[in-house]
């Protein structure tokens, strides 16, 4: 009953400076006192069962729907009516994935791949951001860029062990514009190669848990292959590398347009230098290497000595150091972080 | 409750059942649909709006003045803390509502065009709704039953979700 009158407006409206506008107002008001006549005498009690869901346009449903996240799209929502049910098929609801291991998760991370993969074939190539947390493997970054064209957003935190894919999948993913990396292995081959596959990429991040004893001989491998080969970036985010002031030299060398420079935790360089003053010149945005890691979505951890469980007494908040008891609850997160694999 | 001088520019609102209600102009530009209006001269005396209720307009009329008073973001990169949650909280409060009333809202918002309330309302169904089983939501939303999915569709549905039993 009220839809019609509000799409012909609505539609009006968006085609701004129309003149005629005032045409369908005056149709409107007319409708609007035969509405009033009806509405008068069933107003309070007819209310509630004339306002059905349903109605409300398809945009609003999916708008609502995209925030309850993909798990609960997939578990819950397709299965509530046929009209959620087909929303939750088209593809343009899949844009925009957010996928990370919700705290009591009842899937492993096999389980979240294998979801994952779902509904990146439910975009049906329509990808443009996606984000995964903590489950990422080569495979699935294959699988994702052989069907994504238009990614222009890939954000991976906190798999480490991926390395091999890197190269292949993102000469396919020729749209990207912001790679983030966060506690995510990345070749320097691989970026060296972003250069020419990825020409529009304006924001890189490649973050981690800066290393206590780095090895002197490729600390600034990374950070020259991007001044080398990245001339476009604006967003560099480079927390905990090992680069010394060779590697940031290269930086300032070759990316004349970067704005923003974030150098937390790079503690091998030094910022009371000439190459320091022109540091702060060059770059609008510069965090230093001792700047605060507040409003980070990760925590980077320096990693103790060559204890290989290091990064696992991170992710559950533990420092080696703690006393047993702290031990202990952590050897039940160990537990289930293997559960999980 | 305006801040401003009396000589600013009213705008009045009429609701379905007849109720007017006259603001500030500023108020009225929250809302892109009654801008375009305005900008382009079709707002001259009252402006019908023909499926929002009183109630529902009230509403809207008292985030479109909380919003109107606000800071605007752009206006200022560091426009004070408090200020923002400030205006936080009095969403958070605003939000507090039966759905009914928040499904009037966001249809007379898509229709008026507000985006942050749009935005808001969708916010708060998502928080309503997210974890509930299919039933629950049914329930939550008071959703029709004809609209149940078919035997085939729940079967299919379910092999499609078959990772969940792997």
């Amino acid at each position: 009953m009220q839809s019609p009158t509000m799409q012909s407006v609505s539609k009006l409206d968006r085609q701004k400076a129309n003149k005629r506008k005032s045409a369908p107002k005056v149709k409107e008001s007319t409708r609007t006192t035969q509405q009033k006549a009806k509405k008068r005498k069933t107003a309070p009690k007819v209310k509630e069962s004339t306002r059905n869901w349903l109605d409300l346009p398809g945009d609003l449903t999916g708008n609502i729907l995209q925030r309850i996240g993909v798990i609960d799209m997939l578990d819950n929502a397709q299965k509530v009516c046929t009209t959620w049910h087909k929303i939750c098929k088209e593809p343009s609801m899949w844009k925009v994935i957010q996928l990370d291991i919700p705290s009591g998760s009842r899937y492993t991370r096999s389980q979240l791949r294998k979801i994952c993969k779902n509904v990146v074939d439910r975009s049906q190539g329509q990808l443009v951001d996606i984000k995964i947390v903590d489950f990422a493997d080569d495979d699935l970054l294959k699988y994702i860029a052989d069907r994504a064209s238009h990614l222009t957003c890939l954000e991976i935190a906190c798999c480490y062990g991926m390395n091999g894919t890197w190269t292949e999948a993102l000469n396919k993913l020729s749209s990207l514009e912001e790679l983030s990396l966060h506690k995510t292995g990345i070749t320097k081959e691989a970026i060296e190669n972003v250069g020419w596959c990825c020409p529009l990429l304006k924001i890189l991040k490649v973050n981690q848990d800066p290393l206590k004893y780095p090895d002197e001989t490729d600390a600034n491998n990374l950070s020259i292959a991007i001044g080398k080969n990245l001339h476009e970036l604006r967003h560099l985010e480079l927390i905990g590398n090992s680069m010394t002031n060779i590697g940031l030299e290269a930086i300032l060398d070759g990316c004349h347009h970067l704005e923003l420079l974030d150098l937390r935790k790079c503690f091998y360089v030094d910022v009371k230098t000439d190459l320091g003053k022109r540091c702060s010149q060059q770059i609008k945005y510069l965090k230093l290497p001792n700047d605060s890691l507040d409003g980070c979505p990760y925590i980077y951890e320096n990693d103790s000595d060559n204890d290989p469980y290091a990064d696992l007494y991170c992710d559950c908040g533990l420092t080696p150091t703690d006393s047993d008891d702290a031990r202990d609850n952590w050897t039940a997160f160990y537990m289930d972080y293997y559960s999980l694999l | 409750m305006s801040t401003s001088s009396s000589s600013s520019k009213k705008i009045v609102l009429k609701s379905a059942d007849n109720e007017t209600f006259e603001i500030d102009e500023i108020v009225a530009l929250e809302s892109q649909a009654i801008k375009n209006m305005i900008e382009d001269e079709c707002a001259d005396n009252v402006i019908p709006l023909g499926n929002i209720d009183s109630k529902t307009l009230s509403k809207i009329i008292e985030y479109c003045k909380k919003h109107a008073e606000s800071p605007k973001k752009d206006d200022n990169a560091d426009i004070d803390e408090k200020a923002v949650e400030d205006l936080k909280s009095f969403d958070a409060e605003f939000a507090k509502v039966d759905m009914p009333l928040i499904q009037d809202i966001l249809m007379a918002a898509n229709f008026l065009n507000i985006d942050n309330l749009i935005g808001l309302m969708c916010r708060t169904i998502a928080d309503r709704i997210k974890g509930k089983t299919p039933e629950e939501i049914r329930k939550i939303l008071n959703i029709n039953k004809n609209d149940l999915l078919s035997p085939e569709q729940e079967a299919k549905a379910r092999e499609e979700n078959s990772w969940a039993f792997d």
